[in-house]
């Protein structure tokens, strides 16, 4: 180095229990070489500064998992993080976990958690002397549920960890997904009423904090969603409830609520009445957030394509463009639509948005029904409501044929 | 005064302390598992190119079997490996492999959906068994997910620094451990102790070995009187990070990567013309070091270039993405576009704790595994993904043989002798603690690397080994005047890491005694004033015991079954 080295200042939390009542930040400069990381600039400081400063590490390779922390307010790993290009760094232990000293935390709960779902493989009946045959594609499944290296980030950076002490966190919805994707394990979809509980994979919020977190750029999120798709397919809400086998019929678990019309004609009674006024009027208010919203969309006919070639049994999938005003800008949308065959014979159209939040929704042939990504809403083949959170039935869209051509239209409200 | 009484302990949280506490726990014994950092966070984790077994699954690997591999793992020892010793590795490979594979090991597949095989150094065949590279990662959690299977029986105290062994007239008692949480010093007693602490890297400064790979586990029984073996041998990897020392596996040649000089040149073909880049790692890592000795190096400089350029994207996600990911990271180079820049650094331990084929040490009720061990299956040079092969083979045998002689014991009562033991130990420490001198032992840590990094590395000479060990004996005599450590208890690590360099210190002088004596050139050990090997007068085993004075070595015979000693060539 010709000129003079360069420096960062390092702000990092320290807390003693047998000394100090509560955390308290210290700052230390450091000279800071090409390519230096977090973790040696740790280094530097209990090698030169202060022998007191305590920090957890080992490979310096990003593969054990030691060097979790927060590092200018994001988590990741200390042996991952170069500060050649920060002035300042500030640096925090993992959150969520109990402070035990400086940037060491309490894994207990965390590595507990990981017990509770039960990682490891159940393996099918053993071949003798041979190894399971899995094929390349099946063992590409596990790709990115695997490489976990339980570090803790994604524990920290997510909310909902922070929120309910109970749910088993990011990383172990993953390991789940990991094992229920192996060919060779035997538990299947057992292994999801570990985590199917109230506080369970319904509690993720799609936040993608922990996506956001992970050093070894892994989606828990998406591993959550799949739990889930899987969860409401073979109806493990909750390991109290009864569990249902693939053979049970599916029967729904609350009566469908009215369709939207019914409701309409509810409230014109209720006018009618001229009781409750503010109530209704309330209440009205409301009833746009579960239709469609039409702010800003273009009215009118929408046009899909040719007809499709529709089974009674099983709908298809159409995708068409909605346009909207934007900022005095027309904007063009890519919208899904399914088309079913009513019961006179003739073609209907199922807008997949969920009424309960606003997910798309997806057909699902292992059992015949839409699923919600989120939060384990299901709806028959007419958009019925047959499980879980939505308040009303999927909106139907309106299906125009001119000649070979089908056109769609929202609903008029 | 806290005493833990546990019928065995295993003290290390890698591979091969993962399975002898599996295989102990399977026979019902109560056992204590010590380990300084959480199981999980082993260095183990770190390995990546893969585990060799003579499966046969790779097509060109169908006429591969356990002699093939003991034939080669022998010739990779430079014939100082215990043939013996050897052929119970390879024979039980298969069966290993096959068996963490239904544990749950997700190892890639070939397309007819058995494990997937790789070419590594100085093997005969394709027989690397590998998952992407991280085989080491992944065997780890999984056989960690097996001991959640089983831990009511196992008592994990992790983050307990084990610092001595009791050992009273030649048997074994236990070992005092601290508690990182409370500072505290602890005893564990047991009727069997299996050690598997891992390597020494840490001698060095330029390493690919983790933070914890100290060789603190391997001085521990030295000091204790217990003699260690082969210490001079010591690998260096030919691929490891410019700077950063981290290991690029040799699986990325395996695949097919290529070693690139200032010219442009594929210089292997100069000094292996049959199996080019992927010869054994001594003769890659000599090869390396000459080119950059004469000036070939990328730029002049001390590096040469890994090129996996040419194996192409798909190639290179599917089969090495964690190697691409750290280039990625800490060096801004994606090595689907660029080449890797790459030196040779220190890699693995051969050497470690004398122990026979059954895992025992002369000390009764002591047992070693791993790499903190040596049987010794790497005689002079180990083959890699032979590592992980004697973690498991081996943990296996030590988990065995231990359970075995203490099962149905009962936790042995407490004595006098483990009050003594801890009594004695805290005084030690206090006086290591508190001697308020005014060198610091980083410092000195620092120093120690320099010398061995310089004059006690891939090519040594008598000249440079002797100032190297009159520059570590001056070193210690420093150490006896460092500062007073940092107060408080709760996980404090400038008082473990104080005692690491202190181990440090002793185990380099082991180290480079033996290579100061071993006038020939074998294997990792290369005199330029001994060029040739010797094996009328050197074809046998180090063993260093410990005296107040330095290292008191002596010789060992090696234990031949099938192949007699030829030249060596790739």
């Amino acid at each position: 180095m010709s000129e003079d080295r360069k420096k960062a200042v390092f702000k990092i939390l320290r807390y003693d229990p047998e000394v100090d009542k509560k955390p308290h930040y210290e700052t230390y400069e450091v000279p800071v070489d090409i390519g230096m990381t977090v973790l040696e600039s740790l280094y530097y400081i209990l090698e030169n500064y202060d022998g007191s400063l305590a920090f957890r590490s080992s490979c310096r390779a990003a593969v054990c998992g030691s060097c979790g922390m927060k590092i200018n307010g994001k988590f990741g790993l200390a042996c991952r993080t170069l500060v050649e290009n920060l002035k300042s760094v500030k640096v925090e232990p993992l959150a969520n976990l109990p402070l035990i000293k400086d940037l060491v935390v309490d894994m207990t709960r965390f590595y507990e958690k990981y017990d509770y779902i039960a990682p490891y493989l159940v393996p099918k009946e053993i071949p003798k002397g041979k190894e399971f045959y899995q094929s390349p594609k099946d063992r590409g499944k596990m790709d990115g549920l695997v490489e976990c290296i339980l570090c803790g980030d994604c524990y920290a950076a997510c909310t909902m960890c922070e929120w309910d002490p109970v749910f088993p966190g990011p990383f172990a919805m993953l390991a789940v997904d990991g094992k229920l994707k192996d060919s060779r394990d035997k538990l299947g979809n057992e292994r999801i009423s570990k985590v199917s509980d109230e506080h369970g994979i319904w509690r993720c919020h799609d936040e993608f904090n922990c996506m956001e977190a992970c050093p070894k750029q892994l989606s828990p999120t998406e591993a959550v969603h799949h739990l889930k798709r899987e969860a409401v397919k073979y109806r493990f809400i909750s390991p109290k409830r009864k569990e249902l086998t693939d053979e049970t019929e599916i029967v729904p678990t609350a009566p469908p609520p009215e369709p939207l019309s019914a409701r309409r004609s509810f409230l014109k009674t209720v006018f009618n009445g001229g009781v409750g006024l503010v109530a209704a009027g309330f209440l009205f208010l409301l009833t746009p957030l579960f239709s469609k919203q039409t702010r800003g969309w273009v009215p009118g006919w929408m046009k899909v394509g040719d007809v499709p070639d529709v089974d009674p049994k099983k709908p298809v999938e159409v995708l068409y463009s909605r346009q909207k005003w934007e900022r005095g800008k027309l904007i063009s949308y890519p919208q899904r639509a399914y088309i079913v065959k009513n019961e006179s014979g003739g073609l209907s159209a199922i807008d997949p948005t969920c009424t309960h939040l606003g997910c798309t929704c997806y057909w699902d042939e292992s059992i015949n029904m839409f699923l919600c990504p989120c939060h384990g809403g299901a709806f028959d083949m007419k958009g019925n409501v047959t499980l879980g959170p939505p308040p009303t039935p999927l909106a139907c869209l309106d299906v125009k044929i001119e000649g070979k051509t089908l056109y769609l239209r929202q609903e008029v409200v | 005064m806290d005493v833990h009484a546990h019928e065995l302990i295993v003290v290390g949280g890698g591979l091969a302390g993962m399975r002898a506490v599996d295989e102990a726990g399977l026979l019902g014994v109560d056992v204590g598992w010590v380990s300084k950092i959480y199981p999980i966070r082993s260095h183990s984790g770190e390995a990546q190119g893969g585990i060799n077994a003579a499966l046969g699954n790779h097509p060109e690997g169908k006429d591969d079997s356990p002699e093939r591999h003991a034939y080669d793992t022998v010739k990779g020892s430079d014939f100082l490996g215990d043939q013996d010793a050897i052929e119970i590795m390879t024979s039980q490979a298969p069966k290993t492999v096959v068996e963490l594979e239904h544990w749950g090991v997700p190892f890639s597949r070939f397309d007819d959906g058995t494990i997937a095989q790789r070419p590594f150094g100085g093997a005969g065949f394709p027989r690397t068994c590998y998952g992407a590279d991280r085989t080491g990662h992944f065997i780890l959690h999984t056989l960690f997910q097996k001991y959640l299977t089983i831990k009511d029986k196992i008592h994990l105290y992790d983050e307990y620094y084990a610092i001595g062994l009791i050992i009273d007239d030649g048997v074994c008692k236990g070992l005092t451990a601290f508690n990182m949480r409370t500072g505290k010093l602890e005893a564990f007693i047991s009727h069997a102790v299996v050690f598997a602490t891992g390597g020494s890297g840490r001698n060095y400064g330029r390493t690919t070995n983790s933070y914890s790979s100290t060789g603190l586990g391997v001085t521990m029984p030295y000091w204790a009187g217990v003699p260690l073996k082969d210490m001079e041998f010591v690998q260096f990897h030919p691929t490891a990070l410019v700077g950063k020392h981290i290991l690029m596996t040799e699986g990325s040649r395996g695949e097919g990567g290529y070693l690139i000089n200032n010219d442009g040149e594929r210089f292997m073909k100069r000094y292996a013309p049959k199996f080019m880049e992927i010869a054994p790692r001594d003769v890659v890592s000599r090869s390396i070091e000459t080119e950059i000795r004469e000036g070939r190096g990328i730029s002049h400089k001390d590096y040469v270039y890994l090129d996996l350029r040419h194996l192409g994207k798909k190639k290179i996600n599917e089969r090495l993405p964690g190697i691409k990911e750290i280039c990625i990271d800490l060096l801004g180079i994606d090595p689907i576009y660029e080449p890797i820049p790459i030196r040779p650094a220190q890699h693995y331990t051969m050497g470690g704790i004398d122990c026979n084929n059954n895992c025992k040490t002369e000390v009764e009720g002591f047992y070693a595994c791993g790499e903190c061990a040596c049987v010794s299956v790497h005689g002079a040079n180990r083959l890699g993904g032979n590592s992980l092969l004697e973690t498991t083979v081996f943990g296996e045998i030590a988990g065995h043989r231990a359970g075995m002689a203490v099962q149905g014991k009962g936790a042995p009562k407490e004595d006098g002798l483990v009050k003594d033991a801890l009594t004695k130990k805290e005084k030690e420490l206090e006086e290591l603690y508190n001697r308020g001198g005014i060198e610091s032992p980083y410092h000195i840590r620092d120093e120690l690397h320099r010398v061995m990094d310089t004059k006690v590395q891939i090519f040594r000479n008598k000249e440079e080994l002797e100032s190297a060990l009159k520059e570590i004996r001056a070193l210690k005599k420093r150490f006896s005047n460092i500062r007073s450590v940092s107060q408080g208890n709760v996980f404090n690590y400038d008082k473990t890491w104080t005692l690491e360099i202190l181990a440090n210190l002793d185990i380099s002088e082991v180290i480079t005694i033996g290579a100061l004596v071993r006038e020939e050139s074998r294997g990792s050990h290369s005199r330029t004033d001994y060029p040739k090997r010797d094996d009328e007068k050197w074809l046998k085993h180090t063993i260093a015991r410990y005296t107040e004075d330095g290292p008191e070595l002596s010789y060992k015979p090696v234990t031949f079954t099938k192949w007699q000693p030829e030249e060596r060539k790739y």
